[in-house]
């Protein structure tokens, strides 16, 4: 009695979210229609952006009245992160976050058809970033130097993360604390000459899966590996027997040239919800009918005092 | 059987299952005695999860899990056990009285094993729900013997906003030739294939709106054969012992007396039904949580966390304390909405959404920052801690992901703007009907409740609480307690302001990131609220670590974390040693990592 | 540059933690002021347990937890040496913060 044609054809296919096109570089200006079409046709998009793009002009300018202005532009838009940005006395630190936070929003905006000031862009109590009631979209945000990435997926969580390729690891102390035996093994047998492109890619990779279940450094990078260089990437236990499974899937590129940017993401497995606009989230029927509800006992309140 | 012998002791003539039970009869069948005897012989027989002797232990649940099977052993328990009967109100010779007593009853099941929880019974509870307020005496009675001879129901809802696979698609009505058709495919249905009665919300108008929907109760050996199909099952990262398939209905008759109410009241029904059901699944999937925090703290205690021992590692510490907290927050939300359904509280329908909404974000949030304390060990998917990955898994499907958070904000936010402008100014009468955790209460009727809110008593109790704590500066942490508490009555006034303006015309209006957010903020008052509540009403009351300020304190400080208001005083860590050492007394007794602290099966 | 600065933030700690005195820039933040980023975390830690190894093993999940300033991390840093469980608990202040953004 089983129909097995109507399960293949809902079904996602198992290898869905690998399927990742490159990152899209994005400005103010968009291109806002192909990262809505990536994400509808991939379920999940990384974007990436420059940092001069991103900081308003004044935010450029030297001027401190200048900047106090266009400061109190800002506060709309920033909400809640407002009162931090402005704490901020580390100037480069103080880009980033305001570019990256425009990004985010910006984002965000695009994806969900919404303006970007309405998005109320909070933190869980261990610093991840989410769209506050608006989970038809997980993002994740990396900075570094003056590369601004976001990832954005409609199928569960995502992670991103990004390093300069020359960034020094190799050698390093970091380099200790992030390899676990596995990995140690398996670098150990790789050309010296590609070792520290191994460890940022791995680097990269860990960061990328830790900020997608929300634990950045907690989650100790020697109690998961990779191994660099398989066919498909997944979560290894340190001894690199299998881990995490199928539901996550792992890419790594390389963007504008200088940077490795890896994604972690992770599918809860609902298929997919195609439209994700924040206009067509309320359902009709039941706001339609507390809607009527509500006129009915604000008529029934005037019509007895 | 459990629920006979409690009453032998008693003047009331013990009740017989399936019969009716008397108002009596029924008084004592929710009375706290009555109901931590039957959680206690639930609990006792399933035995002790990790004694690797025990056929319904962890290791078997994995097994099971493993192969994506139902777990045979436990529904034959259950089956012993009546656990249907609890599903049936009083009234038709059920075990059904009070939706709180009800979710505890449930949570020795769920601590095990949440698709046993989910997979053998709650379907039928939630499918229940529909006939129990619209059904026919007939349809009652059906339903009701169904259920009672072990049999299932399940449920299909119709087609919602932003649907994924559970909640894509949907059945359709038409009257064709004085007769009415069932046509449509349904990917996902719980238990659809081993279920007798069917509940089914189907399209039963081409209009736009709220009446285009009706709801039908269908004897599935009555169906003509040819013309309902199962579909395979759906394949799933969690809850793999839980039947899910799906139907397809072509061109299938259904009986004019199958209909659930009027033509056309599929949606009334619907959010009638949703603001009993919407609070109840999450106040037994919380007991997941309960086994994933005592995992970790299993693990934490034998291994250390990071090489460093659990009495020299405050870090580790202040992770298990916090999840601690977390399930005392969901509980106590839980508790406030469910007990509002037996008070016919116009806004009982927002409490249960706000409960559907919060609890999976808090629940999920806290298994993970649980994993840290396991490290590789969440990889293990058998042994002594394989139990925490499986509990990662399942959380997430009980929600429904997105779409059950966008139904919920659906009911939440057109209430927004009438809750503004009514409520949210005035303290509450300190009524205590919600948060005695332990008191009896009038049993639920199912009746047709007001499903539009007009007072809310949760904002109530948190401006009653805040006046209290000004009142009494003696309370243990009041220096903490007073500042907490004022960030969150400045919050629930910003939130006033924000939800006077937004204009309640329409679905248009109200549909943006906005909306979503304030609705998002104003779950979490109300989980302060309720814990607020459960704390005041404690002061004289029984349980002692509740009525100590130490878990509110660490609760609120969470609450204020995820609302992003501040700046927090100082003084969590006294409050969290208070917690933490509470986490070990119930972790070592064993008991329950809720706010009963039901004793625990040992071997 | 940025291990300039690592350098001098971890002279400043390890003498605040010889003589008792709160160390130079208490109030800088490791993330907002001094734009540490998780690798810079890491070798920090690493230089910390380097230049006094009676600081033990460092466990990051506690630092990132309670890098909030320079002053913090310290206070941090003078429990775990005296570490006694809960004692050292009352004095590690509550911030639990933004360690993913710092991470960033």
């Amino acid at each position: 009695m089983s129909t097995a044609v109507a399960a293949s054809s809902v079904l996602p296919a198992p290898a869905a979210l690998a399927v990742l096109s490159e990152p899209v570089l994005v400005t103010p200006a968009g291109p806002w229609d192909t990262v809505r079409r990536e994400l509808a046709e991939h379920a999940s998009v990384v974007l990436y952006a420059q940092l001069g793009d991103w900081l308003p002009e004044s935010q450029q300018d030297e001027g401190e009245s200048a900047q106090a202005e266009a400061d109190s532009a800002l506060a709309p838009l920033l909400g809640r992160d407002f009162e931090r940005y402005r704490g901020m006395t580390n100037q480069d630190v103080r880009a980033r976050f305001l570019a990256s936070r425009l990004l985010l929003k910006y984002a965000a905006g695009a994806v969900l058809e919404a303006r970007p000031a309405d998005i109320d862009l909070a933190y869980k109590p261990g610093g991840r970033p989410y769209l506050r009631g608006c989970d038809q979209v997980d993002i994740s945000l990396s900075h570094t130097a003056d590369l601004l990435v976001v990832g954005v997926t409609r199928r569960g969580w995502i992670g991103v993360d990004a390093e300069l390729d020359s960034r020094r690891l190799q050698g390093s102390a970091v380099e200790r604390q992030i390899c676990t035996p596995h990995e140690t093994e398996l670098i150990s047998r790789i050309d010296p000459r590609r070792r520290n492109s191994t460890l940022v890619r791995l680097w990269t990779l860990k960061e990328a899966y830790s900020k997608a279940i929300g634990q950045g450094l907690r989650f100790r990078f020697t109690e998961f590996g990779f191994a660099p260089g398989a066919q498909r990437m997944q979560v290894l236990r340190p001894d690199g027997t299998p881990g995490a499974g199928d539901e996550w899937s792992f890419r790594t590129w390389t963007v504008a040239g200088d940077y490795t940017v890896s994604v972690a993401l992770f599918d809860f497995g609902f298929g997919d919800t195609a439209d994700i606009a924040a206009q067509t989230m309320l359902d009709e029927g039941m706001v339609d009918a507390l809607l009527r509800e509500a006129r009915r006992a604000e008529s029934h309140r005037r019509t007895t005092p | 059987m459990a629920s006979g012998t409690t009453f032998a002791l008693q003047a009331v003539p013990a009740h017989t299952p399936g019969t009716p039970a008397s108002a009596a009869q029924a008084a004592l069948l929710a009375s706290e005695a009555a109901v931590q005897k039957r959680t206690a012989d639930l609990e006792a027989r399933f035995g002790d999860p990790w004694d690797t002797g025990n056929p319904l232990g962890h290791g078997p649940v994995l097994a099971a899990d493993a192969r994506g099977r139902v777990q045979a052993e436990g529904e034959a328990l259950l089956e012993d056990f009546a656990l249907n009967a609890e599903f049936v109100p009083a009234a038709l010779g059920g075990r059904l009285v009070r939706a709180d007593a009800l979710a505890r009853i449930l949570r020795p099941v769920f601590r095990r094993d949440q698709s046993l929880g989910v997979g053998y019974g709650v379907f039928s509870l939630l499918a229940g729900a529909s006939v129990w307020a619209a059904g026919s005496p007939e349809q009652q009675r059906w339903a009701a013997d169904l259920l009672l001879g072990g049999g299932r129901l399940a449920v299909s809802y119709r087609e919602l906003a932003h649907g994924n696979a559970f909640l894509r698609d949907e059945f359709r009505l038409t009257a064709t030739g004085g007769r009415l058709v069932l046509d449509g495919t349904k990917r996902v249905i719980i238990n659809a294939d081993r279920a007798q009665g069917l509940v089914v919300v189907c399209r039963s108008s081409n209009e736009p709106g709220s009446q285009a929907h009706s709801t039908l109760l269908l004897d599935r050996a009555q169906l003509p054969k040819g013309r309902v199909k199962d579909l395979d099952p759906y394949p799933m990262v969690g809850m793999r012992g839980c039947r899910m398939t799906g139907l397809a209905f072509d061109d299938c008759p259904v009986p004019e007396t199958s209909l659930l109410g009027q033509v056309g009241g599929g949606v009334e029904l619907a959010l009638q039904t949703f603001a009993f059901t919407r609070s109840i699944l999450p106040a037994m999937v919380l007991a997941g949580g309960d086994t994933a925090l005592r995992t970790a703290l299993r693990y934490a205690e034998q291994h250390g966390v990071g090489g460093r021992p659990l009495p020299r590692n405050p870090q580790a510490r202040r992770t298990l304390a916090g999840a601690f907290t977390d399930l005392l927050i969901c509980d106590s939300l839980s508790l406030a909405a469910m007990r509002a359904t037996g008070h016919h509280l116009g806004i009982t329908g927002v409490y249960a959404a706000a409960t559907k909404y919060l609890l999976p974000i808090l629940l999920n949030d806290a298994v993970h920052e649980l994993s840290v304390l396991l490290g590789s060990s969440i990889y293990v998917r058998e042994g002594e801690f394989g139990i925490f990955q499986k509990h990662v898994r399942d959380l997430p499907v009980t929600s429904l992901g997105h779409a059950g958070a966008a139904a919920a904000l659906s009911t939440i936010s057109p209430q927004l703007p009438a809750l503004a402008r009514r409520s949210w100014s005035a303290a509450g009468t300190g009524d205590s009907a919600l948060f005695a955790l332990r008191q009896d209460q009038p049993a639920l009727t199912f009746k047709r409740a007001e499903t539009f809110a007009d007072g809310d008593v949760l904002c109530a109790e948190l401006l009653s609480a805040a006046a209290f704590l000004e009142q009494d500066p003696g309370l243990e942490f009041a220096a903490v307690l007073q500042p907490l508490v004022r960030l969150l009555c400045g919050e629930l006034r910003r939130l006033r302001a924000a939800c006077t303006t937004l204009a309640p015309l329409s679905r248009h209006c109200l549909a943006n990131p906005q909306t979503y957010a304030l609705a998002d903020r104003y779950t979490l008052l109300l989980a302060a609220a309720a814990c607020l509540g459960v704390w005041r009403h404690q002061q004289q009351g029984p349980d002692i670590f509740l009525a100590r300020s130490g878990w509110l304190v660490s609760a609120l400080l969470r609450i204020c974390t995820r609302l992003g208001i501040g700046p927090l005083p100082a003084g969590a860590p006294a409050a969290e040693a208070q917690v933490f050492a509470e986490l070990l007394r119930r972790h070592h007794k064993p008991a329950s990592f809720d706010l009963y602290d039901s004793p625990l099966a040992t071997s | 540059m940025s291990e300039l600065l690592l350098d001098r933030v971890a002279d400043d700690i390890v003498a605040a933690l010889e003589s008792g005195l709160p160390p130079a820039n208490e109030h800088s933040r490791l993330y907002e002021d001094l734009g540490m980023d998780s690798l810079m975390l890491m070798e920090f830690m690493h230089l910390l347990s380097e230049r006094r190894p009676a600081l033990g093993d460092l466990l990051l999940p506690d630092i990132v937890s309670h890098m909030a300033d320079i002053g913090t991390l310290t206070d941090l840093l003078r429990a775990a040496t005296q570490d006694t469980g809960p004692q050292a608990a009352q004095s590690w202040g509550t911030g639990d913060g933004t360690g993913q953004e710092r991470a960033a």
